[in-house]
């Protein structure tokens, strides 16, 4: 044998996968061979050296901080858990159903409205009625008094529960303008239930809507998003659809690589569903044992259920009367960590959808509900960028606040919002626009090590996060960043067009 | 091939040895099939119990490959957590501990791709303009000094020894985390890395050979 040969074989005799008929003939080859005597020692040394290596061992946080994630991902994911925070949601809904029906003066929060409320994560969600006290008999109950009344009641109900575990005062002059959704935390005031305005179809860009807020009404809205960022579980409610995509955009501008640097953000399938829906194509994408590693996420990227189901289901003026509740997306990821869960866990967000039905009687809000979910998308954020961005937020954030410094005398505006420039929210959607950093293709990346293309890709009528537009948002204080937020945005709307997603 | 009394002897003190603190097989044990049972009978406690056994051999591979701690925890992190979201694709037709090596593995690639893909997009570094090395090819490089882990106890020999499995092409790197810190036969190895048996000897020498050559007889045992 030839010394390549030889030195093969020794090689194997290191990882003792050598018989003993060709150990004796690299034996004999060594004892003569000066090289390959020198190699063979220098392997075995070699084995040595690594057997002599320290051991290496996990830091002791390790299975904890996996167990931690894990029971966030459970609470919050998985469509059992996630079902507290949709009947949640359906009971506020409730709420502001009962209180269309009033003949109480409009109270016109307009277009947009919007009610954050925090759940502490990490914890057990308990089921809507322990965390808030309210039942499906208490809205029954309720539906059988005056809808105003009962409204009124649901509110207070709600508040009351939601003081006993208010953990942070308000911001001054905060008010409440819908009622206390029924996740049961920390809601604002227990005033009366707004009449709910339906949005504006469309609007020209620049313009603002009739029902648009006061720009001290924006500046107040930012200024609460931003008083938020500890929040570990946010309901948004929107009541168009328009206003949840920008809402989104925004939240994925700033929240992802930071506010004006989306170009490291690639987004897509937050956008409203537009194919069918079949029925129980929701239970399968909400499965998260559907997840394979690397496997393909299951398929989803259709809706339009709340106006289909209105359609097929329901006529004249029970289909009228019905409402339709969109869980229209959910955002549970701030630092690579919680994108990576995102990824792992879900593949993308579940956007689900409820269906409040009116009681036979048509007077109330009946207990025929629904609900469903799909995976629609990923969305990726670029650690670089996201970092960079925040540091230049950071930076942004100092010299506001110098800037405030000197011309008020006093402290900066905590929240970092300038009033000056507080972005429209309920400026129009663009529909068609490309993603800002969604690639040329608009379709959302391939999320890194998960060999998952993403699913659906942006909807027709998907807004991005826009370079030119900042976020409607603060800064926020990047410590903050790395608490895990989940987002859940409500879409209610009584118009099956808008809930489709079509305008 | 048959095992020789010496092969055994090998296999012992591998069974005994770093990758198998616990005088268990390396990559798996009726344990962990029935952790892996319960935990899908829905024993949330069971998967901790997983990870409590396979934390260290995991985070050492992770981090072996890496040679960032702090990057290793978050991969490790991230390993179990898809092992939990895959848990009801793991039928047992590969040892546990394979598995679970190979989406470690799965996550260091992954984490190397997007290192690598964020480097071409960045300003070029004068200073990274060594031909040949992992930082050239927009990897990062594997070994970044002592670490925290085992930095009390890093002789000269030992980080002699990481410098030169850090430099290692990706591929073998692999390879000799997994044969001579986990003491992953070549077949499991060959599951874990999705390679065949025959590629997983060739690389080992290859790496070996490599070793050898950079080392030329400076790591003594």
């Amino acid at each position: 044998m030839t010394c390549a040969e030889i030195l093969e074989l020794v090689h194997d005799d290191i990882d003792g996968r050598l018989d003993p008929a060709k150990r004796e003939a690299v034996d004999a080859h060594v004892s003569h061979c000066a090289a390959c005597a020198g190699a063979a020692r220098q392997l075995r040394d070699l084995r040595a050296a690594f057997r002599a290596m320290p051991r290496v061992t996990a830091p002791a946080e390790l299975r904890e901080s996996v167990l931690d994630r894990l029971v966030r991902a459970r609470i919050l994911s998985l469509p059992r858990m996630a079902f507290p925070i949709a009947a949640a949601a359906a009971l506020l809904v409730g709420a502001v159903v009962l209180s269309r029906f009033s003949n109480r003066p409009d109270v016109s929060v307009a277009a947009r409205d919007v009610s954050e409320r925090r759940m502490p994560v990490g914890e057990p969600v308990p089921a809507p009625s322990q965390r808030t006290g309210l039942t499906t008999e208490d809205a029954l109950e309720g539906a059988r008094r005056s809808r105003h009344e009962a409204a009124g009641d649901m509110a207070k109900k709600l508040a009351d529960s939601a003081d006993a575990r208010q953990d942070e005062p308000l911001a001054p002059g905060e008010k409440a303008r819908v009622a206390p959704e029924a996740s049961g935390v920390d809601a604002d005031t227990a005033g009366p239930p707004p009449r709910v305005a339906p949005a504006p179809a469309a609007a020209a860009p620049g313009a603002r809507p009739s029902s648009e807020p006061d720009p001290a009404t924006r500046g107040a809205a930012a200024e609460r998003l931003s008083s938020l960022e500890t929040a570990d579980v946010r309901v948004v409610v929107f009541h168009s659809e328009r206003d949840a995509r920008e809402f989104m955009a925004g939240v994925l501008a700033r929240d992802s690589i930071g506010q004006g640097a989306p170009d490291g953000v690639q987004a897509g399938g937050f956008s409203a569903p537009s194919g069918p829906l079949h029925d129980g194509e929701a239970e399968r994408g909400a499965k998260s044992d559907d997840l394979r590693d690397g496997g393909a996420p299951p398929s989803g990227g259709g809706g339009g259920g709340s106006g289909r189901r209105a359609e097929r289901g329901m006529s004249g003026d029970r289909a009228a009367a019905m409402v339709n509740v969109r869980i229209f997306g959910q955002v549970d990821a701030r630092g690579d960590d919680d994108w990576q869960q995102a990824v792992a866990l879900r593949q993308g967000r579940v956007v689900s959808e409820m269906h409040l039905v009116p009681a036979e009687d048509g007077t109330a809000l009946g207990n025929s509900m629904t609900f469903e979910s799909r995976v629609l998308g990923l969305v990726r954020a670029d650690e670089e960028l996201r970092r960079k961005a925040i540091a230049n937020e950071h930076a942004g954030d100092d010299s506001k606040r110098k800037a405030a410094e000197s011309k008020d005398g006093a402290p900066g505006d905590a929240s970092g919002v300038d009033r000056g420039s507080v972005p429209k929210l309920d400026g129009p959607a663009k529909p068609g626009a490309p993603p800002a950093a969604a690639g040329k293709s608009g379709a959302p990346p391939e999320i890194p090590g998960s060999g998952v293309a993403p699913e659906g890709g942006p909807a027709p009528g998907a807004t991005a996060p826009q370079s030119a537009r900042p976020a409607p948002f603060g800064p926020a204080d990047p410590n903050r960043r790395a608490a895990a937020t989940r987002i859940v945005i409500v879409v209610v709307t009584d118009d099956p067009v808008e809930a489709r997603g079509k305008r | 091939m048959g095992n020789s009394p010496r092969t055994d002897r090998i296999q012992e003190v591998s069974g005994a040895g770093r990758g198998d603190p616990d005088g268990q097989r390396a990559t798996g044990s009726a344990e962990d099939m029935d952790a892996v049972r319960r935990c899908l009978a829905g024993e949330s406690d069971a998967f901790g119990e997983i990870v409590a056994r396979w934390q260290d051999r995991i985070y050492s591979a992770v981090y072996r490959m890496t040679g960032d701690a702090d990057n290793a925890k978050d991969l490790a992190q991230e390993t179990f957590i898809r092992a939990w979201s895959s848990l009801r694709s793991y039928h047992g037709g590969a040892a546990f501990g394979t598995w679970l090596y190979a989406i470690a593995l799965n996550q260091v690639r992954s984490d190397v791709r997007r290192r690598r893909a964020q480097k071409r997009g960045a300003p070029i570094s004068l200073d990274a303009q060594r031909a040949g090395t992992d930082e050239d090819r927009g990897i990062d490089p594997a070994d970044r000094g002592p670490g925290p882990v085992d930095a009390s106890a890093t002789t000269e020999h030992v980080y002699i020894l990481r410098k030169a499995v850090a430099a290692l092409d990706p591929d073998y790197r692999e390879v000799i985390v997994l044969r001579e810190f986990e003491d992953l036969s070549y077949e499991e190895i060959a599951e874990a890395t999705g390679v065949p048996v025959g590629t997983v000897r060739s690389r080992l020498f290859r790496a070996r050979e490599e070793l050898r050559r950079v080392l030329d007889g400076r790591v003594q045992p």
